[in-house]
């Protein structure tokens, strides 16, 4: 499954971590530095596997740790709703 | 991740504090304006279109806040829909991911250009508007646009864009503020009011007559449970303009923050950047032996000191402003009384 970021969504990476800004109500969400990793990843478009592979080899982690990772992180800001599911995969 | 929304907002403007990052940037794009309220700071000689910066000019100074860390951008005026490269300086900044506001008097916004918004994914509009149809005419000096003004407002909640009512509320309107609340609440939206009156740019406080009198300012501060949130000497004395705050007029000139028209330079003669990293105004700002008056006064706890008012009134950053003190006094009032 691809996931892509909103469009309504202000962001700024300030030190390591990213700070975002939903324009729906303007609240503000505050991600770390590996989430902040992830969320780069989705926006320049890159697919699941993509991803946990970028994430092997940046932080020198063992796959499945990288994929449970990458499996909360994503949860949990599709929950916030700050991304969506991408239909055109 | 983290969820709480305050302690957030909190985490951020005091980082971009420390770090001197310009989180909040005003530019007034322009002081032409279709519009000539009562109460507004910009003088009519000041509103000329010749000198305004060029969108090219706006562009690269955007870039360079983006690239300082500024996230949340509010184009301004007089009336910034009167610029045509409005909506290309919008998708500009949302190309940039800022957080866009647009202040704007509502009168131009028919449905094409609502739907030019929705495009190029303003995340806020704000709206002025002082109370009904009589009334608010009257003090923007138009008739004929009210039902227009409404007309735009619902229809950009109808189209999902944040939008708000925000007004000034003078001794002319003081009975007009349950209206405007309840017409917000009947659309869905916030209202938000102000009623602290600038003299304008120019020193002219003639303005300063409308604002509210001590038994309306008493009421408005007790119904709405005035705080006072700030407890230290040096942040109760001390802002954030010109720290993470910054505001750009529509002729370049950079300022701490658009209410104190203490001017930093022009970017027309120097990058916004190295206007922003030169610390001389900081550096005198926050020396807290410079506010000698305010250290020793003892409504300095009920004071929201505002140096913007100080300077306009007094040409003075570390005067006491006639206003503030005002406000402070009645404050304490409130507190003694209750
Ligand atoms: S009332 Fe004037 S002197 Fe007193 S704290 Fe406020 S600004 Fe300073
Ligand atoms: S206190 Fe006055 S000068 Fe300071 S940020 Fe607020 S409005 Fe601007």
């Amino acid at each position: 499954m691809k996931y892509r970021i909103k469009p309504n969504l202000a962001y700024r990476k300030i030190f390591d971590e990213i700070y975002i800004v939903d324009s729906k109500n303007s609240y503000l969400h505050k991600i770390n530095e590996v989430g902040s990793f992830i969320f780069e990843k989705l926006k320049e478009g890159l697919n699941e596997d993509e991803i946990i592979d970028e994430l092997v080899k940046t932080y020198d982690v063992e796959i499945e740790v990288a994929k449970s990772d990458y499996k909360n992180f994503i949860e949990e800001i599709f929950l916030k709703g700050l991304i969506e599911k991408d239909a055109k995969k | 991740m983290q969820k709480n929304k305050k302690s957030l907002v909190d985490v951020l403007f005091n980082i971009s504090y420390c770090k001197k990052i310009p989180l909040y940037t005003l530019i007034e794009l322009t002081y032409r304006c279709n519009f000539l309220c009562k109460h507004c700071y910009i003088p009519e000689s000041y509103r000329k279109k010749i000198l305004e910066l060029t969108s090219e000019k706006i562009i690269s100074l955007i870039e360079e806040i983006y690239s300082l860390g500024g996230i949340y951008l509010i184009f301004s005026g007089g009336e910034p829909l009167l610029r045509k490269d409005i909506f290309e300086l919008i998708k500009f900044a949302k190309k940039l991911n800022f957080f866009v506001v647009l202040f704007t008097n509502g009168s131009l916004l028919d449905e094409s250009v609502i739907e030019k918004l929705k495009i190029c994914g303003i995340d806020k509009v704000e709206i002025s508007l002082y109370g009904n149809k009589k009334y608010h005419q009257e003090f923007v000096g138009k008739n004929g646009i009210y039902e227009k003004i409404i007309e735009a407002i619902k229809l950009l909640k109808k189209k999902d864009i944040n939008v708000c009512i925000k007004s000034v509320i003078t001794n002319q309107n003081f009975k007009q503020r349950e209206f405007l609340e309840s017409l917000a609440r009947s659309i869905g939206i916030e209202y938000k009011f102000d009623f602290v009156i600038a003299p304008k740019n120019n020193g002219d406080s003639s303005a300063i007559a409308l604002m509210l009198n001590d038994k309306e300012i008493y009421s408005l501060l007790k119904e709405y449970n005035y705080e006072k949130e700030k407890t230290n000497l040096l942040s109760k004395v001390i802002c954030s303009a010109g720290i993470n705050i910054v505001a750009i007029n529509p002729y370049g000139d950079v300022f701490p923050c658009i209410q104190l028209p203490y001017r930093l330079g022009n970017i027309k003669e120097k990058r916004f950047k190295d206007i922003w990293e030169n610390d001389s105004f900081r550096e005198k700002f926050i020396q807290i032996k410079n506010y000698k008056e305010c250290r020793k006064c003892d409504l300095l706890f009920w004071c929201n000191r505002c140096p913007g008012l100080s300077f306009v009134e007094n040409k003075n950053l570390y005067s006491c402003s006639s206003i503030t003190k005002k406000v402070a006094s009645i404050s304490k009032k409130i507190y003694v009384f209750s």
